[in-house]
């Protein structure tokens, strides 16, 4: 359909303000921390050019080495366990057995209170002093294994990722929606073929929601890339940096005055994250469903 | 036509009311007005910490309100609270840099002194902090230490006396009536309190700025080195000997030590976990309201190891107004205003916390005995986090953390801070 000149100056002006806030918040800020990365600045003076020094920098420091590996971790770890784990359960609750919209709600519930809130509450969970990890370790009699969870440097990260995977409600519920929009006729042909419960899950429901996993699984990979406020209420980045990641590190930079080796691990966050989103994409293009066969 | 019309203006109103609610929503609380109002009054901006529950809230309003009044339709200051100290320094570090500094506004070391010195946007006090007036409310020298480049960029407000603080009660348990005096007597102090049943004597964090770990290293390091081991050249023996100290006061203390907040060393001190503690003046109040009962009126303080104290500047008050005339009359007026004698001591009453300018004699009996112990310190020390540059100041907690959970040696632990002091 052709369009006419009226109709295309009323879809620039709809446009208009996406377009002009997409440009300030985004390109704009993206393009200033790219030329401030190859800088040195404090944030007060003028800033001067010194070429890579800041990536150089940067990529020597064991500090960042261990935030990017955690970050990596984290990543992982959210697309197989959290996504994982709220694809079953989506699974489960969308056969809705009794009681499946309770669970349904408390499952969602911790996406809608507030992230200091959690913080603190995991925070006396791991607490060694009086922290209720340690109170079910020594009621149990396992009292020689109570330590100080989120002070010693070998429990602190695995603590901080239980805490950071434990909510899968989000995804669960973007899983349920997919869900439910497959079309019943297909699950009544499979039981009129025979198929088992096992084999409808695996050869109808899955394939059928492959676009809701791979929302899913983008989402928790760049949510596990950029996270931040979970790591900085409970252990912020410590002991001794074990639990610091990309976004803590240039955080810490930015306190420090060192605002071009902040922009700096900005942009290779950011090169991360494109090449995750572009890895994602052309692992679940190749993933072919029958249908699509 | 009145389709397209219509397109325009629903266009026009969708970009209006994306904006909608982009402007400032900071509470004040001081009704705000025009920097220069028709009435010819001069309105000074102040974002400010000394709000909320912050010890000096309630004296500090007393002051700024006093101000306002006695210059009505002269002189006016708006009051912004920020309750959050992080997110105060962000502001002004972006508002500085974006080239709006504020009228009046308060940084915590002389490092960020130096630091906003630079930019060119605060405005010069010299001339004014030199005249009689001024130079007559503070001791000798005081004013000279803190100059930048030969220039004062910044008032010296609020002083930092930290005495190491002890709960009378415990040490009566333990039979302890003399205080210990060295590091190595304190090691003895606290195998004694533990002996009586206090299992964790010293109170230790490492988390955040590391604060009280950061203390002891203090007073360590003034034991070891004099007021000058930490500003001036660094004795690395010294250094390696008083990091050694510190892992021995972290084995008498809690078990979340390491990880460990304000808020917990405070629980444990208030609450008798630990029977010796160290943080500044501004304490007291706290440890009066919250701590379990008895606590307060048993407390006893004594200079740290070496009879050294710590004090240091730990608030500066600076100003943005470098092109209004106006304005920097009536920032002179209010810096005259805030550094009264009679206004400090009554603030100091109310708040336990002191000042640099001189005070008249304070009523509190606490923050009076604590006085005379600097007075008669052998070693007048500044922290340690005051006395280093900010990358070195920050990176302490992670460093002490790698140093006590075994990762690097003492001497490691040095050297990274040395080079991050250099750097």
């Amino acid at each position: 359909m052709k369009l006419n000149k009226e109709a295309r100056i009323g879809i620039c002006i709809f446009l208009l303000p996406a377009v002009f806030l997409f440009a300030v918040f985004f390109i704009y800020p993206v393009f200033y921390v790219i030329v401030r990365s190859f800088t040195e600045w404090n944030g007060i003076t003028a800033p001067v050019f010194n070429g890579i020094e800041n990536y150089k920098k940067i990529l020597s420091d064991p500090v960042f080495i261990h935030s990017l590996r955690n970050n990596v971790i984290w990543a992982v770890c959210a697309v197989v366990v959290q996504v994982g784990l709220a694809l079953l359960m989506a699974m489960i609750l969308s056969k809705q057995p009794r009681g499946w919209k309770f669970f349904r709600t408390v499952y969602f519930l911790p996406q809608v209170i507030s992230g200091v809130a959690l913080a603190a509450m995991w925070g006396a969970v791991y607490n060694s002093d009086y922290g209720l990890l340690n109170g079910i370790l020594k009621a149990i009699g396992l009292g020689k294994y109570a330590t100080n969870w989120l002070g010693n440097p070998k429990t602190a990260f695995p603590c901080v990722l239980i805490y950071g995977l434990f909510y899968i409600g989000y995804y669960m519920t973007i899983i349920m929606a997919g869900i439910a929009n497959v079309p019943e006729d297909y699950y009544e042909a499979a039981r009129i073929d025979g198929a088992s419960e096992l084999q409808i899950d695996f050869y109808i429901t899955i394939p059928m929601i492959k676009s809701s996993i791979q929302t899913c699984v983008l989402l928790a990979a760049v949510f596990g890339l950029r996270t931040f406020e979970n790591i900085y209420l409970l252990t912020n980045g410590g002991p001794a940096n074990k639990t610091s990641v990309i976004v803590l590190y240039l955080y810490n930079k930015m306190r420090n005055n060192k605002y071009g080796i902040a922009n700096a691990s900005s942009v290779v966050l950011i090169m991360l994250g494109v090449v995750v989103i572009v890895a994602i994409r052309t692992i679940f293009a190749h993933i072919k469903t029958d249908e699509e066969n | 036509m009145r389709k397209k019309l219509l397109a325009a203006v629903l266009g026009v109103s969708m970009i209006a009311s994306l904006f909608a609610g982009c402007g400032s929503s900071k509470k004040s609380t001081s009704s705000s007005k025009d920097s220069s109002s028709s009435s010819g009054e001069v309105d000074l901006t102040f974002p400010c910490i000394w709000v909320g529950t912050d010890s000096k809230a309630e004296g500090f309003k007393k002051i700024v309100d006093g101000f306002n009044s006695e210059n009505e339709g002269k002189y006016h200051i708006t009051i912004k609270d920020y309750t959050d100290y992080d997110a105060y320094a962000d502001y002004i570090r972006t508002s500085i840099s974006s080239g709006d500094a504020p009228d009046l506004f308060s940084v915590k070391t002389k490092a960020d002194v130096e630091l906003y010195s630079q930019s060119g946007k605060v405005l010069d006090l010299t001339d004014f902090l030199s005249g009689d007036d001024m130079k007559s409310k503070y001791s000798n020298g005081v004013l000279k230490n803190e100059q930048v480049d030969g220039k004062n960029y910044a008032l010296p407000w609020e002083a930092a006396v930290i005495p190491v603080i002890w709960n009378g009660s415990l040490l009566e348990k333990a039979g302890i009536t003399d205080l210990p005096t060295t590091t190595d007597e304190y090691i003895e102090t606290f195998d004694k309190l533990k002996a009586s049943g206090v299992s964790t004597p010293a109170s230790f964090m490492t988390a955040s700025n590391a604060w009280t770990a950061m203390l002891w290293y203090t007073y360590a390091l003034g034991e070891k080195g004099g007021a000058d081991a930490i500003s001036g050249k660094w004795n690395e023996n010294d250094f390696v000997d008083a990091a050694n100290w510190l892992k021995e006061v972290y084995s008498y203390a809690p078990s979340d030590a390491i990880g460990a907040q304000a808020k917990d060393v405070n629980a444990h001190f208030f609450n008798q976990e630990t029977a010796v503690y160290t943080n500044g003046t501004w304490i007291l109040s706290n440890i009066q309201q919250n701590a379990a009962d008895g606590v307060y009126d048993n407390l006893k303080f004594s200079a740290g190891p070496g009879n050294t104290i710590i004090q240091y500047t730990q608030a500066y008050i600076l100003s943005g107004a470098v092109k209004d005339k106006a304005k920097q009359k009536a920032v002179e007026a209010f810096m005259t205003y805030v550094t009264d004698a009679d206004r400090l001591t009554e603030l100091s009453n109310s708040s336990g916390s002191v000042f640099v300018p001189k005070e008249n004699t304070v009523d509190n009996a606490y923050v009076s005995e604590i006085l005379k112990l600097r007075d008669s310190a052998k070693v007048l020390i500044p922290s340690f986090e005051s006395s280093v540059s900010t990358t070195c100041a920050n990176d302490l907690s992670p460093q002490l953390e790698s140093f006590l959970s075994g990762s690097i040696d003492a001497k490691t632990f040095v050297e990274t801070l040395k080079a991050d002091n250099e750097e």
